[in-house]
């Protein structure tokens, strides 16, 4: 990949087609559009519920001291928005090799005279572009239902801090993808991370239940949270937006943390997809099914 | 068995010997995937957990007062475990069954096995058979392992009444699954649609919560599903000490739902199967 002005030019016009391609193939099935917008608050209203059987209202005392803030309802609707985006870096990012692999157009693909990262990116835009509409989607549709109260005038610095987590996101996309090339059926592996990072990551509870839950081990078990791009990303976003939330990373130290694991999930996705597909194709099995 | 169209006419015995055989063979393709295995049975554990870890964040403790108030136990861990269980066997029909003849499609077997002189719902039963033996053994593992790590409190001297009342249960899951396979086997695409069906139910069943919670319409759509009262019941059973007379309420309308959704279920399943063999799109991708 040249890196001058005109070369760079031309891959983020690959890069940008590549999305449009994708939003078009999306916007073709309308009923999947219609199950990600909606189907999300199918999956977070249970969350709700079982916090009403527990404590009989929207706050609870324990999330205080647990959280700073006792509004469950609003913490969990935050969580479950920007686990959308872990979703689609998964299922979208991850598998869109894979799926190019289903339709027989991956090695069309690999030999246009483009980067891959610029197909990589392409596909990971496209996501990126329907999961914030999902995601503002459910956001919008829960708050109505369940009534969430954020404090609208930090909207900015949370946008910005989940789009800091896209990219750090993109790597995770990188690094699935170049494993699903080289090992091929991904459902398992896909399955697992999706759960593992579900139950460590403070999606519906904050960080430090961990430790109230697992005992001594939870410290370890936070800090393996903290390796995935949503937890800083959670804290940081919850501390803008949700009143009285007491992070369990500073602010500051989640927004470098997550700068940091963003480099290192771009780096690390960029030398693995590289180092798989020169051996994919080596082992001439780019389109092996 | 009465065979359907395009079918031999077996005895029973044989239509059950071929029960046991589809369920064999299931059990060996199952087998030959040992990362779902592995996944089937380790993953529901982090399911509930994390159901279980937000309940310690809400409350602070393993007993809930309030829970205590609503559903007769404050003991929200083992309230939701025995919930999880028994929806578990309503997925893994509800998944099972869709997934059966769709996989027949994928792997380009569907026409042969319906050429075989049995009846169809042998072989659909087969299947719907082998995936509750591997969630059964599943369950069974992940019992253990919670009862180690978090102290289940289960009546464990009413199980053999639990899974009394869970096969009384069992014909209207099954009816559903027929039902399911049949609308599969036209409209091919199953897994957005039970995809909405999965989460639907997540929703609607009172695995985490009890049905008090849920505003009344939902609660009235929920009383329409036959895996709610045998949640209801199993939980009755194995957490409130309740007798077998005491669940009887509960037994009644799942009952009715055995033979609705069994008469349904064959009903759907053979229309749906004359309107593929008619269109003459039953190997259709």
């Amino acid at each position: 990949m040249k890196l001058d002005a005109a070369s760079m030019v031309l891959e983020l016009k690959a890069a940008v087609s590549t999305a449009r391609k994708e939003i078009l193939i999306n916007l073709r099935y309308p009923l999947w559009v219609v199950f990600w917008a909606i189907m999300p608050i199918f999956w977070l209203a249970p969350f709700v519920f079982q916090g009403h059987a527990l404590v009989g209202g929207r706050f609870s005392e324990s999330f205080r001291e647990l959280a700073g803030s006792s509004d469950y309802v609003t913490f969990t609707i935050i969580g479950s928005s920007l686990y959308a985006y872990v979703m689609s870096a998964l299922w979208g990012t991850g598998l869109s090799l894979r799926r190019e692999q289903w339709g027989g157009t991956l090695e069309t693909i690999l030999i246009a005279p483009c980067s891959r990262f610029s197909i990589l990116f392409g596909k990971a835009l496209s996501d990126s572009v329907l999961t914030s509409f999902y995601a503002a989607v459910q956001f919008t549709l829960a708050s109505l239902l369940f009534g969430a109260r954020i404090r609208v005038e930090n909207l900015f610095f949370a946008v910005s801090a989940v789009l800091l987590m896209i990219l750090a996101l993109y790597g995770i996309g990188l690094i699935l993808s170049g494993l699903i090339l080289m090992y091929r059926e991904p459902g398992a592996l896909l399955n697992f991370v999706d759960t593992l990072i579900y139950t460590v990551c403070p999606v519906n509870y904050p960080l430090r239940t961990l430790m109230l839950f697992f005992g001594g081990v939870g410290y370890y078990v936070a800090m393996v949270s903290i390796v995935f791009p949503l937890t800083p990303a959670l804290e940081a976003v919850r501390a803008f937006l949700l009143p009285s939330f007491n992070p369990y990373l500073n602010v500051a130290i989640a927004l470098s943390y997550l700068a940091a694991v963003t480099l290192v999930f771009l780096t690390l996705g960029m030398l693995l997809f590289s180092v798989v597909e020169k051996k994919v194709r080596r082992r001439g099995a780019v389109e092996a099914y | 068995m009465k065979p359907t169209e395009g079918g031999g006419a077996l005895g029973l015995f044989d239509e059950a010997r071929v029960v046991g055989v589809v369920l064999k063979k299931e059990l060996v393709l199952y087998l030959r995937y040992p990362v779902w295995v592995l996944f089937d049975a380790l993953m529901p554990l982090l399911w509930v957990l994390s159901l279980v870890i937000y309940g310690r964040a809400l409350v602070g403790s393993p007993y809930s007062e309030n829970l205590a108030r609503l559903a007769n136990t404050g003991d929200y861990v083992s309230f939701t475990i025995v919930g999880m269980i028994v929806s578990s066997f309503a997925y893994s029909t509800l998944w099972g069954m869709s997934y059966a003849l769709r996989g027949e499609q994928w792997s380009g077997t569907l026409e042969s096995t319906f050429l075989a002189p049995c009846s169809r719902f042998s072989i659909l039963l087969g299947k719907a058979f082998s995936s509750m033996l591997t969630t059964s053994l599943w369950v069974f593992l992940q019992i253990s392992l919670v009862s180690l790590v978090f102290g289940l409190n289960v009546k464990f001297l009413n199980l053999p009444f639990a899974m009394l009342f869970f096969l009384v249960a069992l014909p209207s899951f099954i009816g559903i699954g027929f039902s399911l396979a049949g609308v599969v086997l036209d409209f091919k695409e199953h897994s957005a649609f039970v995809n909405f069906l999965s989460s639907l139910l997540g929703l609607l069943l009172p695995i985490s919560y009890p049905l008090s919670v849920l505003p009344p319409v939902l609660r009235y759509f929920s009383y329409l599903l036959p895996p709610t009262y045998a949640i209801e019941g199993m939980r009755s059973l194995l957490i409130m000490d309740s007798g077998l007379n005491e669940v009887m309420g509960l037994a009644v309308p799942l009952i009715f739902f055995d033979v609705f959704w069994l008469s349904a279920g064959i009903m759907i399943f053979a229309r749906e199967e004359r309107r593929v063999l008619k269109k003459g799109t039953l190997g259709y991708y």
